[in-house]
C-alpha cells in the first residue's frame, strides 16, 4: 500500500492538512519542533485506516475533531496492486465514525459502514491494526514496549493462535487432572463398595448344580422308593400266580409228551396192520388199522390243542410274569445299590462337600445300617427273577430297602430345600453385585475416558508445541537474516548478527565483547536500535507476504537517542530499504540530520492550523 | 530405499477454512509421515496423535469463527 495523498479536515490542531502528489517510493521527512502536528500526520493515516491511533482506542476518538468544530474528516488515497482507492472517514464530537472505500478505477463504492470497510481493508491489504501497529508503524510508545513487540512476533510468526489455544489447553489438562482425583476415589471407592459383598463369582453355578443334583437323587429315591413299594405290594400275587400257571404249564408239558407217545404207538400200530397184516394174522387187520388211524388222528389233534395252549399259557402270562420278576429284581437291586452308596459317592464330592459345611448332614443319615446284608440281598434279588424266592422274605426285604430309602430321600429333599434357599439368597446377593460390578464398570469407563481426554490434551499440547516451534523457526530464519544486515548497519558494525529465540527473546553478537548479550545488557539508545532493526526487518516480511507492490512505513522519531553517526547509518539503510518493498518510508525528526535526502518534505509549524504540501 | 507413503487423509486439510488451522494440519501431515511408518498407521498411539490433532484443528477454526483470533 503507497499512500498518495492525504487531506485532513478539523483534524486535531489541523484545520486543513493536505498532503498531495506524494512520491511513490523514498523518504517522506516530516520536520518540525514539539507540538508542530508532526505526529498528527501519523494519527491521520491511522485513523483513516484503522478508525482509531496509537494512543486513542475508536471509542475515544472525539478527542480527534479539532477543539470547537463537530466533525473531523480525514481521506486517504492510496494505490495497492496497481489500483486506487479512496478512503474517506469521519469522527464527529459525539465519538460517532463513517467511513466509505472507494475504488477509482472501478469507480465502486466497496464499503460504506465501518464493518465492511475494516472487512474491505483486511482483504485487501492482508493485515489489521494489530499488525499494522506492530510493523509499518514505529511510534515513541510502541518502541519502548519489547512486550507487545513479543506479541506481534507471535502473531506474524503465526503461533498466537498456537499460544493461546496452549492456555486453554493446558488449563482443561489441569482441570481434567484434578477431576482425575475425584474421580480415581470414587472408582476406588465403587471397586471397595463391590468387593465388600465377598461375592464369589462361581459359587452361584456350583450352588445351581448341587441344588440340582439334590433335586434329581431325591426324585430318583422317591421314584425307587415307589417302585420297591409296588415290589412289595405286588410280588406275593405275582409269585402265587407265576407258580399256578407254571404248575399248569408243566401238566400241559407232561400229558402233551404223553399224546406224542401214544399217537406214535397208535400210527405204528395202523403201519403194521395196513403193510404187514400177514404178520399179525388178523381177521380183520384192515378195519382195525382204520381204527388205529382215526383215533391217531384224533390224538393228534388234542395234543396239538394243549401244545397251543401250552404256548399260550408261556407267552401270555408266564413270560410277562418273568419280565415283571426281572424288573423288580432290577429296582430291588439298583435300590440296595442307591443304599450301599454313601451319600458322598450319591452326591459327587461338591455337593457333599456343600452339606458337609452347611452341618446339614445328620448322624443318622448314613443309611448303611438296615436289615438285611448286602450279599444277601443280591443273592434273594437273584432268585426273585423267577420267582424262587420266598414272597415273605421278599416283601420284608422290599420293605426294609424303601424305609431306607424313604430315609434318604427325606435327607435329599431338606438338603434340597436349604439348597434351594441359599441359591435364592446367594442370586439376591450376586444380583447386588452385578449392580455394584455395573457401577464400578460405569465408573472405570469414566476414568479411562477421562485419562484418555487428558493424553489427547497431552498429546495436542505436544503438537501445538511442535507445530509452534516449526513455524517460529520458519519466521525466525527469515526475520534474521533481514535483520543481521540493518542490525550491522544501524549499529555501524558494533553489534554484527543477533539470535531469535524460539520464544522470541533477542540476543546480540557483540564482536567487542565476545559473545552474545541479552538485550538488558545494551544501552537503552542501542536496545531502540536493535529495536528498529527488528521492525524493519519485519515490516520488509510482511510487506512480502501480503504481495503487493510497495508499502509505506510509518517511522516516528526514530532517530531519538541515535548518536549523529549512528542517525546517518540507519537513514543510509532505509534509503536502500526503498529500493525493496518498503518503498516509501515516512520520518517524523526534529531537526533534519546530516544525510537526508528526503524524496518528499514537510514542514510543520507550531503557530499554524493549515498546511498544504504538494510533491 | 522407497517407502509406501502414509495416509494422511484424515486430516481433510482442503475443507478447512482459516489459515491457521490449516497451516497446522499440513504441519501435522508432514510430522505424521515422517514419525509414523505406514504399518503403524493403526495403532492405539497413532489414534491418539490423530484425535488430538483434530481437537486441535476443530478448536483452531471454532477460535477463528469465534473471532477470536
Amino acid at each position: 500500500m503507497i499512500i498518495t495523498e492525504l487531506l485532513a479536515e478539523n483534524f486535531r490542531k489541523y484545520d486543513v492538512l493536505h498532503l498531495e502528489s506524494l512520491p511513490g517510493k523514498g523518504l517522506i521527512a516530516i520536520n518540525g519542533g514539539n507540538e508542530s502536528g508532526k505526529s498528527t500526520i501519523g494519527d491521520a493515516i491511522c485513523f483513516t485506516l484503522f478508525g482509531r491511533t496509537d494512543q486513542l482506542g475508536e471509542h475515544a476518538v472525539a478527542k480527534l475533531v479539532r477543539w470547537g468544530e463537530e466533525e473531523a474528516k480525514v481521506t486517504l488515497s492510496f494505490r495497492q496492486k496497481e489500483k486506487h482507492y479512496r478512503l474517506t472517514r469521519t469522527a464527529d464530537s459525539n465519538g460517532e465514525q463513517s467511513a466509505s472505500l472507494w475504488c477509482v478505477e472501478d469507480d465502486k463504492v466497496l464499503a460504506d459502514t465501518t464493518e465492511d470497510v475494516a472487512a474491505a481493508l483486511k482483504q485487501l491489504l492482508g493485515y489489521g491494526y494489530p499488525a499494522f501497529a506492530k510493523t509499518f508503524y514505529w511510534s515513541q510508545q510502541t518502541s519502548d514496549d519489547s512486550r507487545t513487540d513479543t506479541e506481534s512476533l507471535q502473531a506474524m510468526a503465526g503461533v498466537k493462535t498456537y499460544i493461546k489455544l496452549d492456555e486453554v489447553l493446558r488449563t482443561e489438562q489441569e482441570k481434567m487432572s484434578g477431576e482425575l482425583e475425584q474421580i480415581e476415589q470414587d472408582y476406588q471407592a465403587s471397586v471397595a463398595e463391590r468387593d465388600a459383598t465377598k461375592v464369589d463369582q462361581n459359587w452361584l453355578p456350583e450352588l445351581v448344580d448341587i441344588r440340582e443334583v439334590l433335586d434329581n437323587r431325591h426324585q430318583d429315591s422317591l421314584a425307587l422308593g415307589k417302585k420297591i413299594n409296588l415290589v412289595r405290594e405286588s410280588y406275593t400275587g405275582k409269585h402265587g400266580e407265576y407258580h399256578l400257571f407254571e404248575r399248569r404249564n408243566s401238566l400241559i408239558g407232561r400229558l402233551t409228551t404223553l399224546g406224542i407217545i401214544l399217537l406214535v404207538l397208535l400210527l405204528l400200530g395202523w403201519a403194521l396192520l395196513t403193510f404187514a397184516p400177514d404178520l399179525l394174522a388178523l381177521d380183520n387187520s384192515a378195519g382195525l388199522g382204520r381204527g388205529l388211524l382215526w383215533s391217531g388222528v384224533a390224538v393228534a389233534i388234542i395234543t396239538s390243542l394243549l401244545m397251543f395252549y401250552g404256548w399260550h399259557l408261556e407267552s401270555s402270562k408266564i413270560n410277562p410274569l418273568l419280565e415283571d420278576a426281572s424288573a423288580m429284581s432290577d429296582d430291588l437291586m439298583q435300590g440296595t445299590a442307591q443304599l450301599n452308596d454313601s451319600a458322598e459317592m450319591l452326591l459327587g464330592s461338591s455337593a457333599y462337600a456343600y452339606l458337609d459345611r452347611e452341618k446339614l448332614l445328620k448322624d443318622d443319615d448314613e443309611v448303611r445300617d438296615w436289615q438285611s446284608d448286602p450279599v444277601h440281598l443280591q443273592d434273594m434279588a437273584e432268585r426273585m427273577r423267577d420267582y424262587r424266592a420266598d414272597p415273605l422274605e421278599a416283601v420284608a426285604a422290599a420293605d426294609g430297602v424303601s424305609m431306607a430309602l424313604d430315609k434318604r430321600s427325606d435327607m435329599l429333599e431338606r438338603c434340597s430345600f436349604r439348597a434351594e434357599a441359599d441359591e435364592i439368597k446367594e442370586r439376591k446377593r450376586v444380583d447386588e453385585y452385578m449392580e455394584l460390578h455395573t457401577e464400578v464398570l460405569r465408573h472405570g469407563k469414566i476414568r479411562a475416558e477421562h485419562k484418555h481426554q487428558i493424553n489427547v490434551r497431552r498429546k495436542a499440547l505436544q503438537l501445538i508445541h511442535k507445530a509452534s516451534q516449526h513455524s517460529i523457526r520458519s519466521f525466525n530464519r527469515i526475520v534474521h537474516e533481514r535483520c543481521r544486515t540493518l542490525l550491522s548497519d544501524f549499529t555501524q558494525s558494533h553489534y554484527k548478527d543477533l539470535e531469535i529465540d524460539t520464544d522470541f527473546t533477542l540476543k546480540v553478537l557483540s564482536e567487542e565483547k565476545g559473545g552474545y548479550l541479552e538485550m538488558e545488557e545494551i544501552s537503552a539508545g542501542t536496545q531502540r536500535q536493535i529495536a528498529l532493526a527488528m521492525r524493519v526487518s519485519l515490516a520488509n516480511t510482511l510487506a512480502e507476504s501480503t504481495d503487493a507492490d510497495g508499502q509505506f512505513m510509518f517511522l516516528d522519531e526514530p532517530f531519538a537517542f541515535f548518536d549523529p553517526e549512528r542517525t546517518t547509518a540507519t537513514i543510509n539503510r532505509l534509503y536502500e530499504s526503498t529500493d525493496g518493498n518498503l518503498s516509501q518510508i515516512w520520518v517524523i525528526v526534529q531537526g533534519m540530520p546530516q544525510g537526508l535526502d528526503a524524496a518528499f518534505m514537510i514542514n510543520c509549524r507550531m503557530d499554524s492550523d493549515e498546511l498544504t504540501v504538494s510533491g | 530405499m522407497s517407502s509406501e507413503p502414509v495416509n494422511v487423509d484424515w486430516l481433510n486439510t482442503k475443507s478447512l477454512k482459516s489459515v491457521t488451522a490449516r497451516r497446522f494440519a499440513e504441519f501435522c501431515a508432514k510430522d505424521f509421515s515422517e514419525t509414523v511408518k505406514p504399518a503403524e498407521a493403526d495403532n492405539p498411539d497413532t489414534d491418539l496423535y490423530k484425535e488430538a490433532a483434530r481437537l486441535v484443528i476443530e478448536r483452531i477454526e471454532a477460535a477463528v469463527a469465534g473471532g477470536r483470533q
